[in-house]
Order: structure tokens, then sequence, then C-alpha cells
């Protein structure tokens, strides 16, 4: 079976009317989570984009057919890993799972994010990472590309956007050496599904996923090409598709041929003022990200090409 | 002490619904009038309806409220009147400024309203901007509709704001506006509760701590509420493949229903939540789907 079939006959666990921005991918990015999860799930979600779009409940009620508390922004991992607790105590098998932002992930909840991974904490956790703090109006995280415009690194005659780089995140949560960490895009969504699926197979510790979800109004481009600058982010190696199981790297998408970093680039009113010097600034740290990646894929001898996107052996 | 004029400004995310409200405070207070603006406070979805409130006085102004009795509402979006009640709170003596391709006097206007003030923002942004971003059009007609604030002092704000070309629109929007003046006006729309919220606590059901747990009935928006553009599906482009399917973030597009998604017959959309988005138009590899633009219903 291919991951469209699979996906039509899987039950929508999320709410078909919630308030994300028209052409978010971050909804489509969950809506295909759940689906392959299913409704034997706890969800959490932080404050942010999918906090407040309604997935978490307003006036007694859910936009899930399964159970979503809504942590604060610093404590997503923590709580879960007292949920988790709590089912084990009653005997309950259930996928535990966080859906958090890139604020609630790299920033705020790092502390709680990287001490449940150092536990072991069997949780499922999902990074939505759009680069931002994307709910309140767009202001920079430690996730947002160098150089990006934000609503707090303005761009003008004095400045030119965010003046640091993007943290490296899921590298970050690979070197805790988890059983399972993976890249994933709502623009190759057979790689996701596959990724998901293997996440929930994980029983003794964290599996971690990270997401890059372009945003429409934040990053700046019309919502019908929602899914085409996320695919852009991979084929122009600015967002390798890997994974790492139990210490073995691999690309999932490997990108023989990138694309210019200047059409990813190009596409996004977010990095409209950039120079091309900038731009072959962005293109240089990339490669070395890309080729510091193919080094560990090397040394931990796993395979390059994958299986990823394929659902059931079809 | 009443307030001088007290306004609405409908629009949807995107459509610098926010961003006109401020344009207007600038005007007034360079005329050395008083003024404030808020928006709505909530989450302000691209696509999704969103308003803002003005107030211009000759003194101080003191309330930080939302406006609840509008004396002038300004709607950016002809197909917001699907969803949302635009007249809303509207006493007599009113003004509706509308963006619409229709002729004023055949617009369904509430009581309350003695002048409709209509123009084709839409059109007339494409034309000067090249793209549909109809506020600073709607400024140059709200001035025309009222005479509140300085249509030349907006201009130069609207150009300030979003350069030279928005100054333009302005006076594109001001020239073009057709007006009309409804015999039955006059009389005062009944004034809502101005609680807010509409389910009071006292209405919540009674649960016992033993009871059903909260949060067992489904949160659902009809979010095709807030569609400007529509998908159409031709059936004979399509092969079924079902892109358009997984592709979907609202989960709006499925298989028609009775056939196994194998056998991939068509697909159906669902209106009721397609935000109009256009990822299936984009993404389809046959070009099966095509956006056109939503009439206004009713």
């Amino acid at each position: 079976m291919n991951f469209i079939d699979y996906l039509a006959e899987r039950e929508d666990v999320l709410s078909p009317g919630i308030s994300a921005c028209v052409g978010c991918n971050v909804e489509l990015t969950l809506r295909t989570v759940l689906k392959v999860l299913g409704a034997n799930t706890i969800l959490a979600i932080p404050p942010g984009c999918m906090g407040g779009v309604g997935v978490v409940g307003w006036k007694r009620t859910t936009g899930t057919r399964c159970p979503v508390f809504f942590p604060l922004l610093d404590n997503t991992a923590s709580m879960l890993a007292g949920i988790r607790l709590g089912c084990e105590r009653k005997g309950r098998e259930v996928n535990v799972v966080a859906f958090a932002g890139d604020g609630a992930s790299v920033d705020c909840g790092f502390q709680a994010l990287s001490g449940a991974a150092e536990r072991g904490e069997r949780i499922i956790y999902i990074c939505y990472d759009n680069e931002g703090y994307m709910n309140t109006g767009f202001q920079r995280s430690g996730s947002t590309a160098k150089g990006s415009w934000t609503s707090t690194t303005p761009v003008g005659p004095a400045r030119g956007g965010k003046a640091q780089r993007k943290k490296d995140f899921p590298m970050i949560m690979a070197m805790h050496d988890l059983p399972y960490v993976a890249t994933a895009s709502p623009g190759f969504l057979a790689d996701l599904v596959g990724k998901v699926r293997k996440a929930a197979e994980v029983r003794d510790g964290m599996a971690y996923i990270h997401v890059l979800n372009p945003c429409v109004n934040g990053w700046g481009f019309p919502p019908d090409r929602s899914l085409e600058v996320a695919r852009l982010s991979v084929l122009t190696r600015y967002y390798p598709l890997f994974e790492v199981e139990r210490g073995r790297f691999r690309l999932t998408r490997d990108v023989p041929k990138p694309r210019p970093l200047r059409e990813f680039v190009g596409s996004l009113r977010k990095f409209a003022h950039l120079t091309e010097e900038s731009v072959a600034d962005m293109q240089a740290e990339a490669e070395m990200r890309w080729a510091r990646l193919k080094a560990l894929c090397g040394a931990a001898g796993g395979p390059d090409e994958g299986d990823g996107g394929k659902v059931g052996g079809g | 002490m009443p307030l001088a004029k007290e306004l609405r400004l409908h629009g949807r995310g995107g459509q610098g619904t926010v961003k006109a409200s401020e344009i207007i405070v600038h005007s007034a207070v360079r005329q050395g009038l008083y003024a404030n603006s808020i928006p709505y406070f909530g989450f302000e979805r691209r696509g999704a309806p969103v308003s803002a409130f003005v107030r211009i006085s000759g003194e101080p102004i003191r309330p930080k409220t939302q406006v609840y009795h509008p004396n002038c509402v300004v709607v950016l979006d002809e197909t917001l009147m699907n969803a949302v009640d635009v007249f809303e709170g509207m006493p007599g003596g009113s003004v509706l400024v509308l963006n619409t391709k229709r002729e004023p006097s055949l617009l369904p206007v509430k009581a309350g309203v003695t002048s409709v003030a209509a123009v084709d923002a839409t059109g007339i942004s494409l034309d000067v901007l090249g793209r549909a971003v109809p506020n600073t059009v709607m400024l140059g007609a709200f001035c025309r509709a009222t005479g509140w604030v300085v249509v030349s002092d907006v201009a130069e704000r609207a150009a300030q704001a979003f350069g030279p070309s928005n100054a333009k629109a302005v006076m594109r929007g001001y020239d073009a506006v057709r007006t009309f003046s409804p015999r039955s006006g006059g009389s005062a729309a009944a004034r809502p509760s101005e609680d807010g919220d509409t389910a009071s606590i006292d209405e919540w059901p009674e649960t016992g701590p033993h009871e059903a747990p909260v949060g067992t009935e489904l949160y659902v928006l009809e979010t095709g509420e807030w569609r400007s553009h529509r998908p159409v599906w031709q059936a004979e482009a399509c092969n079924g493949c079902g892109v358009c399917v997984v592709s979907c973030p609202v989960g709006a597009v499925s298989f028609n229903a009775g056939v196994p998604p194998r056998s991939r017959r068509g697909v159906a959309v669902d209106l009721t939540y397609c935000k109009g988005c256009g990822i299936c138009v984009t993404e389809c590899p046959r070009d099966a789907f095509s956006l056109v633009e939503e009439g206004v219903r009713a």
C-alpha cells in the first residue's frame, strides 16, 4: 500500500475546523502525524500556533479526538514524563506525544526536553519549527535563520535581520544518543509518515522528530506554495532529511545535485533584503552542515539511500 | 460625554484591516483631533475574519474598549457578510462602506444604516497595486463617505506606510465611491448584550467529579466561511492519484464517498471547512484544480 492509500484510510483525529492560517503546513503536519498515531494518543501542545488555533480546546471542547493537554511553554517534556508514568501505573499502553513549536523546544522548553531525553522518558516529541514565535507576531527564536527579518530583528539602515545563526537543533538532540531522532518536512509526506511510524515503535526512551514548517505569513510567501517552499528547503540542502537510529546516521533523502540556495531564499519575503554576499554566506553554512552530516552518516556506516518514504513495505 | 465618532472595520487577516485603522488615527491626529484604534483581541489568522475599532473626537478619549455601537462600519471583504453580522450594534444614522462590485441600492442593509457607500476596492487594488489588498482603496472610500478625516492626509500616510502607489489607491477609492441612502434607514438596531461572551458560566453543563470528563465534544469552526476563493475540480483531468487528499491542510479533500480508495474514481472537497488556500491547485500533478473567486451567498 502506498502512503496515500494508507493516509486516506486512517481516521482523522484532528478537528476539520481549526483556525490555523490559510495554507498552514503545520496543520497538515499535525493532521498527518495524528492519522499515523491514531486516537490512542495523549497529546501535549504548549503555547504556540497549534495551541492558539483551538487544538487544545475552548469552552469544554477539544480540537482532537484524543486527550490533549496545554502545558506551559517551558515544561512540555516534564509534564509528559509524568503522564507516561501515570499511564504505566494504570497499565495503559498509549502514545504520549508532544507537538511543540521551536520556541517551546529549542528555547524556553529546552531544559525540560533535554532532561527528559537524558532520563530516557518514553515520549514521542515532535517539534514544528517555523523559525520563530509566529503565533504572537513573528518574533525571533533560537531557530530563526541568520539574516531573517522578524518583528524583533528588523531590517533597515542599521540592521539587516537576525545577526546570529540558526541552532542546528536536530543535531543537538541526536547528541543525546536517543533511540530515534529524525528530521522531516511537510513537503515529503511519505518520509514523514515513515518516521512517525518508527517513532511510535520506540519502547526504551525518547523519539524526537524535527519538522521544518515554512510559515506563510511570518516568512512571506503565497499560501498555495506552502508545500513547495518546504520541498525547496530540502532540495537546496538548507534542511537535510535524515534519521539517527541508535547512533546510526542515515540520509533519508540524498540531495546529490542541490538546487541553488537562492531559489529557496528568493521565494521568501523575510529574506528579500539579503545581498548576494549574504546568500553566499548562507550557502556556505548549509554546505558546512551538510558535509558534517555526511561525515556522520559515513562514520556510522549506515547506508545512504533510504526507503524512509515507503510505508508498510509497499 | 458621548464620543464624536466610533468606527468598526471588518476584514480578513492579510487585507491590512488593522493597519487601515492606524492610518485613520494618524490622519485624525494630524488634523488636531484625538483618536485611538484597537484591534480585536484574538488570533489574527490570514484569511480569518478580523476586526478593528477606531474612535475620533475633538476631546481627549477615555474609553479604550472595543466599539459596540459604530457610527460607521467599513467592510473590506464582501464575503464576510456570509459569516459575520457586520451591522451589529449600529445606531440610527450610520454609514456602511462596503467593498463590492454590486450597486449600493441592491445591497441588503439592516436598520440603522442611512447611507451606503460602495466601491470595487478589490478591482481597483488589482489595477493600481497588482494585488488584491483593498485596505487603502477602502480608506479613500471611507473619507468620501464620512468626511471625518481629510483624504490627502490619509493618502500621504498610506504612501509612508506602503509606498507611493497606495496614495493613488486611496484617491482612486475616493473618486470611485457610489452612494445610496436607504429610505427605511434611521431606526436604531437592537442593542446587543455587552458582556461579549455569549456562553456565560451559568450555562455550562453541571458535571460532578465522577461524571463525563471535560472536553468530550469536538472543537469545530466552519472555516469555509474564511474563503475568498474556491477550488473547482475537473473530473476529466484527474487520474485519482490522491496527492490533493493528503496535501490538504484542512483534510477537506477526500476520495469520493463510497468508492474504495484503491479504485480512485475522483475526489470531493468539503467546502464547509476548505479555507481556499490553493495547495490542491499547486500540488496537483495534472492541473485538475483551479481557484475561482467566491461569490456572495444570498
